[in-house]
């Protein structure tokens, strides 16, 4: 008798709550559309018959397989190499010119461009020395951060390991690594302008003010306005610079992550000149 | 199985009884939504998602936790006490499938402190111990994202 007792005092108080724990059924969510009032709304989207999220614009499918078609065909041969391809040689009937005219698919890869190894290096022989200009690489890579300073190094003259290069240490946080982002550690996002790190400008596409730009050994890199917030910001504010469209001689020129660049007045901190931004300590190295 | 349960008595079944409403209750807490907009304008809104960072991820589930979008890489800094993130890496756990998401911009502000937070330069508030977010995927989809935060694990 106290077993049921309890059993119905626990079916009150379960029912309820499992009632508002699941307002869809189960279903895990509800769909615009349908007696709309005011504002019309978009039509709801399919949902996953599973359940779940409704991204499969945004997965990837797997591809069905085709059948082995064409697998088997000598180069040169024309129609006769492959003359009972059904469709496709309904559908393509000069197979012989074609391959008359392309005969070694295959191998024009190789023969047409043989050297394509060797083509890298010739046409960009001096990585090291361009990357002496373009300074900022240095933090988007730990790979190459080794092999662009030793060539920086040696390029420049700079013999052992800091020699002629001031280090201007941040004059807020003096600290170990992120100290300036609360011991979080910060790495670039693709697809914005300096990783994202002067602000969530997104490349080639930012409505941000441009602030000018920088020329160095052939390349010229837009400056955009710093956004309010960012850690750009932070990294300015720290510093007590103030951004000033780039170009003039006599700037704080600072390059950041992912060959951005932005410019400042000189102050009691920063005198003037180019510097290599270390996003880990917002530090200042000159280049 | 149930009935073995209320073979307890007195203070034991009152303490079970009172364990299954807690557990109950924590469920309910699930109060996160997702509105996702397909590039072709359809739209789903998802209620009651649980929300939970783990190990430096962001996990969105879904209430019939048949799928989870994970945001496993972003950069991330701070605005004022608020966390900006800029994600970069995203999966969709569902269906048995481990399938990678391109987010190609987009912010997920996490308020991890017990007041709410204001957005700069917006009167917008993020609630204490919440989470903003609004991502674009590669495939033009639109997901945003509100909630208080279920779980945290460090």
């Amino acid at each position: 008798m106290r077993n049921i007792a309890i059993l119905l005092t626990l079916a009150i108080l379960v029912a309820p709550a499992s009632a508002m724990a699941r307002p869809g059924g189960g279903g895990g969510g509800r769909d615009f559309g349908g007696g709309g009032r005011g504002m019309a709304r978009p039509a709801p989207a399919a949902r996953p018959s599973g359940g779940g999220f409704n991204l499969s614009n945004d997965v990837r499918r797997p591809q069905p397989q085709r059948p082995p078609q064409n697998v088997q065909r000598p180069n040169n041969g024309g129609n006769f190499n492959r003359p009972n391809n059904g469709n496709n040689n309904v559908n393509r009937p000069n197979n012989g010119n074609n391959n008359g005219n392309r005969p070694n698919n295959g191998n024009n890869n190789n023969g047409n461009r043989p050297n394509n190894g060797n083509n890298n290096n010739g046409n960009r022989p001096n990585n090291g020395n361009n990357n002496v200009n373009r300074p900022n690489n240095g933090n988007n890579n730990n790979g190459n951060r080794n092999n662009i300073n030793n060539g920086n190094r040696n390029n420049v003259n700079i013999s052992g390991n800091t020699v002629n290069r001031t280090v201007v240490n941040n004059p807020v946080y003096t600290g170990g690594a992120w100290g300036w982002n609360h011991g979080v550690a910060w790495a670039p996002a693709p697809y914005y302008w300096g990783g994202g790190f002067w602000g969530a400008m997104a490349i080639s596409a930012t409505s941000a003010a441009i602030y000018g730009s920088i020329v160095a050994n052939g390349h010229s890199y837009t400056s955009y306005q710093v956004q309010p917030s960012s850690p750009g910001a932070t990294f300015l504010t720290n510093y007590s610079l103030t951004q000033v469209q780039c170009g003039p001689s006599g700037l704080v020129v600072v390059y950041g992550p992912q060959n951005s660049v932005i410019c400042a007045n000189p102050n009691n901190y920063v005198a003037a000149g180019t510097y290599q931004l270390n996003t880990d300590t917002l530090t200042l190295s000159s280049i | 199985m149930l009935g073995r349960s209320f073979s307890f008595r007195g203070l034991a079944g009152a303490a079970l009884v009172a364990a299954i409403v807690s557990s109950t209750a924590i469920a309910a807490r699930a109060e996160g939504t997702v509105r996702i907009q397909q590039a072709a304008g359809g739209v789903n809104v998802y209620d009651n998602v649980k929300i939970q960072i783990l190990h430096q991820t962001l996990n969105v589930t879904t209430a019939d936790g048949k799928g989870t979008l994970i945001i496993y890489r972003a950069a991330c800094s701070y605005q004022g006490e608020i966390m900006a993130c800029l994600p970069t890496g995203a999966t969709l756990v569902q269906g048995g499938d481990v399938s990678p998401i391109k987010i190609v911009s987009g912010t997920v502000y996490v308020n991890m402190t017990s007041g709410a937070q204001t957005l700069s330069l917006s009167t917008m508030q993020v609630p204490a111990h919440s989470v903003v977010m609004a991502i674009k995927t590669g495939k033009g989809t639109y997901i945003t994202m509100n909630g208080t935060i279920d779980k945290v694990a460090k």
